[in-house]
């Protein structure tokens, strides 16, 4: 292989690459790597792939790689952040990033990474600061317009932010990811109906856009009131800083406690009202539970939306409505039967929280720890509920084995989702 | 002549430090070969005045006599960096930088060159740095004859038929109505005002037979047939890619009739946003121009496309006159996979094969995975032949195993092609591919 050909092979690589047919690319790039297994170009192209289909691992170390040959290139510095970014690991990202700016400081692109791992790191003014320096190097850089809008919808200088996406669909209108940005916005926003077109819009461009196929659902689901609020609120949560979502979680848990505590004396209508304010609290937490789930099974009776799920999401809206309704019809039973079956009805209800959260399809007593411990919970919830209608003890025993469970992954839930 | 050498010698020894003497001394020493001696005051020069061109082109030159190329190369970067290198002297320069087997310099600085003079030819530069014949002059017979050595693309006059192409009737019967019909009934056409011409794109996922089903064509009307990967045409210099097109199309020209196939026509791709890449745009317009038949006429020439991206190829090859028929080539049916397995398996030692079963077994599977199917199953049986120790004939149970190792591998291209039918199908271009997925609308 001559050194021409060699140029040809990466040049058909990179073509491969931006078409996003990621296979073929690094069959040509493999070609180069063949005869010189440290070509630097063709590595960062195979990298480049591992990096679009999501193997971050695999990326990384294909970028470390590449820095050995060439430790001074800066590109490498950037896609490493990337990584790391991806990774969530954003201080080794910032580190990676300072380098590439360091070495090259006029690629508007390291900013706007720089001002999106500010933004990760919940620091709105430093991210809007990095996407305006990104912007000074390339007004026209369609990334730092959108990192900047970003930033200054956290930062609730609404305008300027919509001026700013505007700014960004003006200069290319044709740029799936401003779209999706822009869509996000309205949901948030709780305008399901302008982020639809958004998001519809992403898609045509870009059929392939993980993202924008997410936002498409989400916006399709907030037709139902229920899922909007729970969205929105979850968006919400997301740009807090910890604080504020911790006050959120237990705050609310203790106000709630504290209010049932103090209806003990009072007067009969009292309780009433805390009885109320306890039920929407509970309503709340086991719909931003459900919701999801819930709002996929409203899906799959949409024309468009049938064909948005994946097959994963919709076993699992099956399987929590499955759950439902069988427990529905044990409790309906219960109230003309035995009391027996409305035990059972509420326990299988009860199913389909541990349910939403189960991959589908199921690998049983496989995987992480949290989905292990999820079939864990079915298992002793089934046992429980045959259990009624046999031996009271044993169903009481499992059935606090099974409320432990239920109540400890919960809780680690919530906490766990602080950390992020 | 020697004495006058003598002279300036003697001349030099008064007067050492008179450079313009010295160099004349050592330029009439080199028109008398004596190349060390002039080297020598070459050099004195050069340590006087470090940076004088004369002398380090004079002595890169003698470098060049001596077969000393990498100090020559060191003398033209100086230069280089001088900005002292004229025309004749960057030609030596890429000379020695091929000598010494550094290509890639050497194209930057010829692209450089024919930036400057265009119509500069070099029979040695040009045979390392350029496409083979494309530059020569080289008449369209002798050239296709290069290329097919090359294996760039090579032209035969298929002998299967439309027969032999199991099922696709529907395709069958489109390539018919363009492409067979107005050959073999001019007349007919000629009375309708119909025009004849433009192209057909075929897509769909690899391996399901779009080749083979081109081929058919040019054996159905006994026309000769070219097959080019677009890849191969793209060339890196300016221009040349442009060239290579036309010269293809000129060939298929000179060879009426004659099915022009032109597969992975995505690689001019670029589909909208990548347009801003210009060079790429110059050959989208060089292809066009050749498929309107701008200058020369297209008659008796029958052009076929093949792309596994549809979504890549520029609208602009979708317009009337041009690919105006996009055509799905499915991955084969029942009854097509049944015949396909039938031929594979036609000469290897089989045993009890109930091809019907296994077609009902795959579906979804392109003629391609058929093939690794029974590779797979062969494998295994000649590992159980070795250790036996006798011949082991394939049976049905080795090719249901085979189905549960090997996966169709159309699902990764559907899984795409899904979501631009799904997302981007406003002009029902993709509106097969959700038939062929039973997705309604």
């Amino acid at each position: 292989m001559s050194d021409l050909s060699r140029e040809q092979y990466i040049q058909r690589a990179k073509l491969l690459l931006n078409q996003k047919r990621y296979k073929d690319a690094e069959i040509q790039a493999g070609i180069v790597l063949q005869q010189d297994p440290n070509d630097a170009q063709a590595l960062q192209i195979i990298g480049h792939c591992r990096l679009d289909t999501k193997q971050n691992d695999e990326a990384l170390t294909i970028f470390k790689q590449c820095l050995g040959t060439e430790p001074d290139d800066d590109y490498v510095h950037y896609l490493i952040a990337f990584c790391y970014y991806r990774k969530q690991e954003l201080d080794t990202a910032l580190k990676f990033l300072e380098q590439a700016i360091g070495l090259f400081p006029y690629n508007a692109g390291y900013f706007s990474l720089l001002s999106n791992i500010y933004a990760s790191q919940r620091k709105y003014a430093d991210a809007l600061h990095a996407a305006n320096q990104g912007l000074a190097v390339n007004s026209e850089d369609i990334s730092c317009l959108n990192a900047r809008s970003a930033a200054l919808f956290r930062l609730n200088k609404k305008e300027e932010a919509y001026s700013t996406i505007n700014e960004a669909l003006n200069i290319d209108p044709e740029d799936d990811f401003t779209h999706t940005n822009y869509g996000w916005h309205y949901l948030e926003k709780g305008k399901h109906k302008q982020a639809f077109e958004h998001f519809k819009e992403a898609l045509r461009i870009n059929p392939n856009s993980n993202s924008a196929k997410e936002g498409y659902k989400a916006s399709l689901k907030s037709k139902l009131p229920f899922y909007r609020w729970i969205l929105q609120y979850s968006l919400w949560m997301n740009h807090q800083n910890r604080t504020v979502r911790i006050v959120m979680i237990f705050g609310l848990w203790g106000v709630i406690r504290a209010l049932a505590w103090a209806g003990k004396g009072s007067p009969p209508w009292w309780k009433y009202v805390t009885g109320g304010i306890v039920f929407i609290y509970l309503a709340f937490v086991i719909l931003s539970w459900l919701g999801n789930s819930l709002a996929n099974l409203f899906l799959l009776t949409s024309k468009y939306g049938k064909l948005a799920l994946t097959d994963s999401e919709k076993s699992s809206a099956k399987a929590v409505g499955a759950a439902l309704l069988t427990g529905i019809i044990l409790l309906i039973c219960g109230v003309w039967l035995d009391k027996k079956f409305m035990y059972a009805g509420f326990l299988v209800c009860s199913f389909s929280i541990p349910l939403s959260f189960i991959d589908f399809p199921v690998k049983w007593f496989k995987g992480s720890g949290r989905q292990v411990t999820a079939h864990i919970m079915i298992l002793l919830g089934i046992i429980t509920s045959i259990m009624i209608f046999f031996n009271d003890d044993t169903a009481l025993f499992f059935g606090i084995l099974y409320f432990v469970f239920f109540v400890g992954y919960m809780w680690s839930g919530s906490i766990s989702s602080l950390r992020k | 002549m020697n004495e006058i050498i003598e002279q300036l010698k003697q001349a030099l020894d008064i007067s050492p430090e008179n450079i313009p003497l010295r160099l004349h001394l050592a330029e009439m020493m080199m028109q008398q070969n004596l190349l060390a001696e002039a080297s020598d005051q070459f050099s004195q020069v050069l340590k006087r005045d470090h940076s004088n061109a004369k002398a380090l082109t004079g002595l890169s030159e003698i470098y060049i006599k001596q077969n000393k190329f990498s100090a020559a190369i060191i003398l033209f970067e100086q230069l280089q960096q001088q900005h002292a290198l004229n025309f004749d002297h960057r030609i030596k320069f890429i000379r020695c930088l091929l000598k010494e087997n550094s290509v890639a310099q050497a194209k930057e600085l010829y692209a450089q060159v024919l930036k400057e003079q265009p119509n500069f030819r070099d029979a040695e530069i040009d045979s390392a740095l350029r496409m083979p014949g494309m530059e020569t002059g080289m008449d369209a017979d002798s050239l296709l004859e290069e290329l097919s050595n090359t294996g760039n693309f090579f032209m035969e006059k298929p002998t299967v038929k439309f027969s032999d192409v199991g099922g696709m009737q529907k395709m069958k019967s489109e390539i018919s109505m363009k492409i067979i019909q107005p050959l073999k009934n001019p007349e007919l056409y000629k009375a309708f005002g119909k025009k004849i011409g433009g192209g057909i794109l075929m897509y769909g996922p690899p391996g399901c037979g779009k080749t083979f089903l081109a081929k058919a064509t040019a054996g159905e009307i006994d026309a000769k047939f070219i097959s080019i990967g677009l890849h191969d045409i793209l060339d890196m210099w300016m221009g040349n890619s442009e060239k290579n097109l036309h010269e293809v199309f000129k060939v298929a020209r000179n060879n009426t009739p004659c099915v022009l196939f032109i597969d992975e026509v995505d690689a001019l791709g670029a589909s909208r946003s990548d347009m801003r890449q210009s060079a790429m745009r110059q050959i989208i317009n060089q292809f066009l121009a050749e498929l309107d038949g701008v200058k020369d006429s297209n008659e008796g020439v029958l052009i076929l496309a093949a792309t596994n991206a549809p979504w890549s190829v520029d609208s602009a090859f979708r317009r009337p006159g041009r690919f105006d028929r996009v055509l799905f080539v499915a991955p084969p049916d029942d009854e097509s996979r049944k015949e396909i397995l039938g031929s594979i398996l036609k000469d290897k030692p089989v045993e009890k094969i109930d091809a019907a079963d296994i077609a009902k077994l795959t579906p979804g599977y392109s003629g391609a995975d058929l093939k690794a199917l029974v590779d797979i199953a062969t494998e295994s049986k000649l590992e159980e032949s070795f250790a036996k120790g006798s011949l082991q004939p394939i049976t049905q149970k080795d090719l249901i195993k085979a189905v549960k190792q090997h996966k169709a591998t159309t699902a990764e291209w559907f899984s795409t092609a899904r979501n631009y039918a799904l997302y981007a199908n406003e002009t029902g271009l993709y509106d097969e591919i959700l038939q062929y997925m039973n997705i309604k609308k």
